[in-house]
């Protein structure tokens, strides 16, 4: 129907007018709630704390460019040479303090000397030389502490274990590193919330086991291993409602089934000491024969909760334990340039999206302006999916900058090419009118090669893991914004500014052949 | 640009030389030497300075001095590529990390020089780190994971899925050697784009993942165009009386394409050259990939275009002339457009 009316030129320029001038505020709207940086909002109300922030600041960023949060895992009776000093530090400032007497200095010196055999440096790290903990063993004959074989397999059988977990659990960005040959640090981007759950959830070790508050239910001795029980722990949603989904053998669904039976206030589920779950029995339901589920508050929690399960599972007891990693033994670093990262990106992005705003309208005059109309169009419609749609969904990469200019090219290269082709056709001598309905017509299937092509792509990517399946889900949501900007949008914006235009040859500069005898 | 490119169509063989030749290399480099790991995802050293007390503007600049000069006098200056500050409540960390192969040895006598300083500064009343609890220390931290499970084999399957997609609907779109065109755009950009990354040494981290799919998308997208581009050359009524080459010549976008690069290429340097460092790398990737599909979807394609289209327009002239029922038909649209053409 609209584009009858368009075919007609019914629509009078009056018409034209408003409707674009109605559509412009729309999109300096969606582009100012996009894009005006944060302010607070006192400017305006003397009373308010309330600061504006715009949908871009919004996004969850990665480690790249919001920094990221790290923890140390050391076994116990392993110590940072940092610690170390700490400590030697303050035992040394105990002994040279003044005013003591002979056998208080006595006292402190025997504790200095005691704590300084008491480990042997290794790189970075202090080993434990006590023997109960068989970490090192002194050599008689090179008067020197070595490693114990035992210590290297347990050491690498765990960092293995901690590191198959991050690797599960799907971040787009993590580091895990061996420090020093005996401590493992891990890295995840300051987006994530969890990220104190997850790293003092990822230390724990040993075997799986359920428990009531004073004694382990499962599995006994006469039990054998919890793999023959148990098969798999998955974290789902449905209807908005997280759960664990446990996967059990036919005897590990008899098992629960004895253990939710059984008058135990609590069922604890147990990776070593560490207690990761604690539903009640009657919280703990039947899906199907060998199906059961534990309703969760947090569909993250859920997950990491499922990964430590899964994998003491697989590795079972690993014989190292690490020391506690709680709130006061992670540490926040900055982007690699500081808290600019985000902006400076955004900078950059912005002066692209300014230059493929003008350069249209330099190179293609009127026409050009109905290009900008579609860039400004795609840059509301992504800003906002990014922030409103997506949001829980994924964090904005390095590669959404990519994925997004890509987005924001693909409409103006098939804009080009469209004006290429209404040229062709007006240089035939056909009317403005027909040229560009022409021009649009033989360019229409072009453009949904290229589209069709783009979305194909972006959807194929969604197989991909962690960072490749949110650039995916970005892609889609470009890949679609660019689609109707190319297909739908440029073409309305067109008809209206050529309807509203006094000089259609020069809207779309184009010289008549008469102008050109004159 | 057409005369250079009237120069390139017809010489399919050493386009196709040297897109072989790139990827060959580019494979070798990375079996022989690997891809050049970025700090973040490789094995580094580190020199770590903490301060576990108030960390006022003097004191962290007096340690921050201290500890470049201590790097300086080692000739290390240069050597540290990234300079992390850490923080988590109580402390403050200064993390130096070096890319470059460094002797633990050198960084031990760094370690003690600065230790020495500060020892100084720690009994000296009028430093801003007297009395300060400062220590120091070297670590070596070897990565042994930073890829989701399944990154690497799922993003290959994920473009064997698209490479499949894409062939089925160009095939259908523009017949199979259309798709097929279509497929070999795709893939061969982004196996020049992942080749030139290994050749250039360029630091990868598993971002880089997103550069190597942007090629793709890119190129899918080229690529298509110019088939579609090519297509519409040959059934043109101005290319008539042209030969083939003259006719595909006429037919390619190139200024438009060129144009377009040109952007793209302005937008990523801007993007490279403003962003953080490791963005700026992905940058660099993602142009190279546009570098990759520019040869291929402007030099390349079109070179290919021609010998497939005449081999497919010889097969099925031979099939025509023993299948009676086509050629028939073939001659009754031939003489029904003369007529028509004739009125």
């Amino acid at each position: 129907m609209l584009r009858k009316e368009f075919r007609r030129h019914s629509m009078g320029k009056k018409k034209s007018v408003v409707l674009l001038t109605l559509i412009t505020i729309v999109i300096l709207v969606f582009c100012a709630i996009s894009a005006i940086p944060s302010f607070p909002l006192s400017v305006f109300k003397k009373d308010s704390v309330k600061v504006w922030k715009p949908a871009t600041a919004q996004y969850d960023l990665d480690a790249d460019l919001s920094g990221g949060q790290y923890t140390h895992y050391y076994p116990e009776g392993v110590i940072s040479e940092l610690e170390y000093d700490a400590v030697k530090e303050e035992k040394q400032a105990k002994v040279d303090q003044a005013g003591l007497t002979e056998e208080q200095k006595k006292e402190y010196q025997d504790e200095l000397d005691e704590y300084v055999s008491s480990y042997t440096q290794h790189k970075g790290l202090y080993l434990s030389t006590d023997p109960e903990l068989d970490i090192v063993k002194f050599d008689s004959t090179t008067n020197e502490y070595y490693v114990t074989e035992g210590f290297k397999a347990a050491f690498k059988d765990t960092a293995n274990a901690v590191a198959k977990r991050f690797e599960a659990r799907g971040y787009s960005a993590y580091r895990v590193s061996v420090v020093d040959d005996y401590s493992l640090k891990a890295e995840l981007p300051a987006s994530e919330v969890n990220a104190v759950t997850v790293f003092s959830y990822f230390a724990y070790t040993g075997e799986f086991t359920i428990a009531s508050d004073t004694e382990t239910l499962f599995p006994s001795k006469a039990d054998g291993s919890a793999s023959g029980y148990f098969k798999s722990f998955k974290a789902k949603v449905t209807n908005d409602a997280p759960y664990i989904e446990i996967k059990t053998t036919k005897k590990g669904s008899s098992k629960l089934k004895e253990l939710t039976d059984s008058e135990a206030s609590v069922l604890n589920f147990k990776v070593g000491e560490n207690v990761v779950l604690s539903p009640a029995p009657a919280y703990i339901a039947k899906q199907s024969d060998n199906v059961w589920v534990i309703g969760m508050n947090d569909l993250e929690v859920a997950k990491t909760v499922c990964t430590v399960l899964s994998s003491a599972l697989e590795h079972g007891d690993t014989g190292l334990a690490f020391t506690k990693v709680d709130n006061s033994s992670y540490g926040v670093y900055d982007a690699v340039y500081g808290s600019n990262a985000r902006n400076l990106m955004f900078i950059a992005v912005g002066i692209a999206l300014l230059l493929l705003i003008a350069l249209p309208i330099v190179k293609y005059g009127g026409f050009g302006v109905a290009m900008a109309y579609s860039t400004l169009t795609y840059f509301g419609v992504t800003a906002f999916c990014f922030a409103f749609i997506t949001e829980k969904l994924m964090e904005v990469t390095a590669g959404t900058a990519i994925v997004f200019l890509l987005g924001l090219i693909v409409p103006l290269l098939l804009a080009a090419r469209t004006h290429a082709y209404i040229k062709k056709e007006f240089s035939l001598g056909k009317t403005v009118e027909s040229s560009v309905k022409t021009g649009f017509k033989k360019t229409l299937m072009g453009a949904i090669d290229v589209c069709s092509l783009l979305l194909l792509g972006s959807v194929a990517l969604l197989i991909g893991a962690a960072g490749l399946h949110t650039l995916a889900i970005q892609a889609i949501v470009c890949v679609g914004a660019a689609a109707f900007c190319s297909l739908l949008w440029t073409r309305v914006i067109n008809y209206l500014l050529l309807s509203a235009a006094k000089d259609k040859y020069k809207y779309f500069r184009f010289v008549r052949e008469d102008d050109d005898d004159e | 640009m057409n005369k250079f490119l009237a120069k390139t169509i017809g010489k399919w063989k050493i386009w196709t030389a040297i897109a072989a030749a790139l990827i060959v290399a580019g494979i070798v480099i990375a079996s022989v030497f690997g891809f050049n790991l970025a700090p973040t995802a490789d094995s580094v050293k580190t020199l770590t300075v903490r301060l576990e007390s108030y960390a006022s503007s003097a004191s962290v600049e007096k340690i921050e001095s201290i500890t470049e000069s201590k790097l300086r006098e080692k000739g290390l200056e240069e050597k540290y590529s990234v300079d992390v500050e850490l923080s988590s409540g109580k402390v403050h960390e200064y993390v130096y990390t070096f890319k470059e192969k460094i002797e633990t040895k050198v960084l031990n006598e760094v370690k003690e020089n600065v230790k020495t300083a500060f020892d100084a500064e720690k009994k000296n009343a009028e430093s801003p780190l007297y009395n300060a609890f400062v220590y120091v220390t070297v670590n070596e931290e070897v990565m042994v994971s930073n890829l989701a499970k399944g990154f690497l084999w799922r993003g290959i399957l994920a473009g064997a899925v698209f490479a499949v997609a894409a062939f089925v609907y160009s095939a259908i779109r523009h017949k199979l050697h259309g798709g097929a065109l279509t497929v070999f755009g795709t893939v061969v950009s982004t196996a020049l784009a992942t080749a030139l990354v290994a050749l250039c040494r360029i630091p990868v981290t598993a971002s880089v993942a997103y550069a190597f799919a942007f090629t793709a998308l890119l190129s899918a997208a080229l690529s298509v165009l110019v088939v579609t581009s090519l297509k519409e050359g040959e059934k043109a009524d101005e290319n008539k009386d042209k030969t083939k080459e003259e006719a595909a010549l006429a037919s390619l976008p190139v200024n438009l394409l060129c144009l377009f690069v040109c952007v793209v290429a302005v937008a990523l340097a801007l993007v490279g050259a403003i962003a953080v460092t490791p963005v700026a790398w992905l940058a660099v990737a993602a142009l190279i990939g546009l570098v990759a599909t520019a040869f291929t979807c402007v030099i390349l394609l079109p070179a290919v275009y021609l010998p497939v289209k005449k081999a497919v327009d010889k097969k099925a002239e031979a099939r025509a002339r023993y299948d009676y029922k086509k050629g028939a038909k073939k001659a009754n649209k031939a003489e029904k457009a003369e007529k028509e053409s004739d009125q």
